[in-house]
């Protein structure tokens, strides 16, 4: 046994010698406190990702396995969820030149790897397919076609549906919610006055059930961004979205304007940053998105797309070590009836605001620190139930083997 | 005091070029320059480019000694043939080794390759770009030896002024 261990940890070095490949271990430590109305709760969680990467000029192969288990303490009761073993990536990425021909570059993807719509506000998570990105002077285009019933049902981010709600309970399922998720886009980089253009199709169809109980979405996205003065720099994305939601037609519309401003006598930047998701249709309710963009620290209900939002954020950076962030978050209702925490009987649209800060140490390439904390600021005349404005601490390690 | 450190750091990266400069003239010229224009660097230049930079290699040496005197340290288990080409994450382990550069918690235990090039990739020092078990051009050997000793006097001049404040 012992020889058979030596023998794999020697071919493992000469075959790392030879193939510019490369291992090792990430271990992340999460322990968070939240207050939370009458509650209060401290979660740890700890993950060990082992990962090995294959790298050469024209391709390149990652593969990425974790686990992860998590401690749960609340006044009254603990709980110690022994986790799940998880596959975070394993792709395969070729890289194509055809230099003076059709297009300039080709990468072709595929495997499980981190993908994301291009402004990330309709789909974000890890999932299992085929993407291939083009280039040709100052145009790229590309396309991806995914499927989501490979990620484990408890990590799976999708929930669109109420059939993926039940299913997202049920212990016995071991899969996630069945879809097909594809898009295609055109980036126009620097088309006139520095200003870049994109334009994106992406659709998702049902593929767990199929009439009444089905969601099919399609979205159509228009993204601008550039600089107005050197230090100054915006970001504008639009995004239609129609979807058939248990056979009625719902149609959204998602609004995002970015202002940062580049200050470099403190390392720093300012931004301030505006998200209007609203319906368009009578009902109510509000964008539906494939994955949910998480935006607030203490409340995680709150996600990009679930209420309005006017965002000021500082950076700066002490030193190469250091890096401070706060943000200022105040957050609006769409309609009565588009967030649980609201009222509907109650009028007004300013649901509250939110304050965060964080700290992250950074000392070396093989270890980093970060604590946060943030307080949620209820507007009492339209949140129920706000006796005590809810707060989390944060700390967080990570360690590079 | 501020001034006075700003003054100090200036000299460092005036001095530094000056280094490689006064290899050029007194040394072999044309020795150097085949070291700048190579599309893979071997161990013996590279012993040569770490040696000149930290101005650990007598000026009556020859070049080709700088290998011998690399040798001498006694850090190789095995021994590189002297031509053959010497990767980007081997460069680093011999430069952080020679230069006596301060890495992070790995490096600090194995003092090794793979953890010189993370910690120097990490710093900015090796650029992006470049693959570990990539060959070594001589232009970015030089521009790695040079941001390398950069960073040494760097924190040196600041653990001197921390014992200066103390």
């Amino acid at each position: 046994m012992k020889k058979l261990l030596i023998s794999f940890f020697v071919s493992l070095c000469f075959f790392s010698l030879a193939f510019s490949f490369d291992f090792g271990l990430n271990v992340y430590n999460n322990t968070s406190f939240l207050k939370q109305y009458k509650s209060q709760t401290v979660l740890q969680s700890n993950t060990a990702a082992l990962w090995a990467s294959q790298r050469a000029e024209n391709y390149e192969a990652v593969g990425s396995i974790s686990y992860t288990f998590n401690y749960l303490q609340t006044v009254d009761s603990s709980q110690i969820d022994l986790g799940i073993i998880d596959l975070d990536y394993l792709y395969y990425t070729r890289y194509l030149n055809f230099e003076g021909q059709v297009v300039d570059t080709l990468d072709v993807q595929v495997g499980r790897f981190l993908t994301s719509n291009l402004n990330g506000y309709i789909f974000n998570s890890k999932l299992d397919g085929l993407k291939a990105e083009a280039s040709l002077n100052n145009l790229s285009f590309g396309a991806q076609i995914l499927y989501t019933g490979l990620l484990l049902n408890k990590t799976s981010p999708i929930k669109m549906s109420s059939v993926d709600m039940i299913n997202a309970i049920d212990d016995k399922q071991i899969f996630g919610s069945k879809r097909i998720v594809y898009s295609a886009y055109a980036l126009f980089d620097e088309l006139a006055f520095r200003q870049n253009v994109s334009l994106e199709f992406t659709g998702q169809n049902d593929l767990n059930s199929s009439g009444e109980d089905s969601v099919n979405s399609y979205y159509l996205s228009l993204g601008l961004n550039g600089p107005i003065i050197p230090s100054l720099d915006y970001d504008l994305v639009s995004v239609y979205g129609i979807a058939n939601v248990y056979n009625t037609i719902e149609s959204y519309v998602l609004v995002d304007a970015n202002l940062r401003l580049a200050i470099p006598t403190i390392k720093g930047q300012l931004s301030l940053e505006g998200l209007f998701p609203f319906a368009l249709h009578d009902s109510g309710g509000s964008f539906k998105a494939i994955t949910e963009k998480p935006l607030s620290f203490v409340e995680t209900a709150i996600t990009a797309t679930s209420l309005q939002s006017l965002t000021l954020t500082a950076n700066m950076s002490l030193s190469s070590t250091v890096l401070l962030s706060a943000k200022f978050h105040n957050y609006f209702s769409q309609s009565p009836n588009a967030f649980s925490f609201v009222d509907p009987t109650k009028e007004g649209r300013y649901v509250g605001s939110e304050l965060v800060f964080n700290c992250s140490l950074i000392p070396t390439s093989d270890f980093s620190l970060g604590l946060t904390g943030g307080i949620m600021l209820f507007n009492k005349d339209l949140v129920e139930d706000t006796s005590l404005n809810p707060f989390k601490v944060s700390l967080t390690a990570s360690l590079f083997i | 005091m501020k001034s006075c450190v700003l003054k100090k750091k200036l000299i460092v990266l005036l001095c530094i070029p000056l280094m490689f400069l006064g290899y050029i003239y007194t040394q072999d010229a044309s020795y150097f320059s085949d070291i700048i224009e190579s599309d893979a660097i071997s161990w013996e230049q590279a012993s040569f480019l770490i040696l000149a930079g930290g101005d650990f290699l007598p000026e009556d040496i020859k070049p080709r000694d700088a290998w011998d005197e690399l040798l001498s340290t006694y850090w190789f288990s095995n021994v590189p043939e002297r031509e053959s080409r010497i990767t980007v994450a081997e460069f680093c382990g011999i430069a952080t080794k020679t230069l006596d550069y301060k890495g992070g918690l790995f490096y600090s235990l194995f003092k090794n390759n793979r953890y010189a090039f993370r910690d120097l990739r990490f710093k900015a020092i090796v650029p992006a770009h470049l693959d570990p078990q990539a060959k070594l051009k001589g232009l970015d050997a030089l521009s790695i030896t040079e941001r390398l000793m950069e960073e040494v006097e760097k924190v040196a001049l600041k653990n001197k002024e921390m014992e200066v404040s103390e």
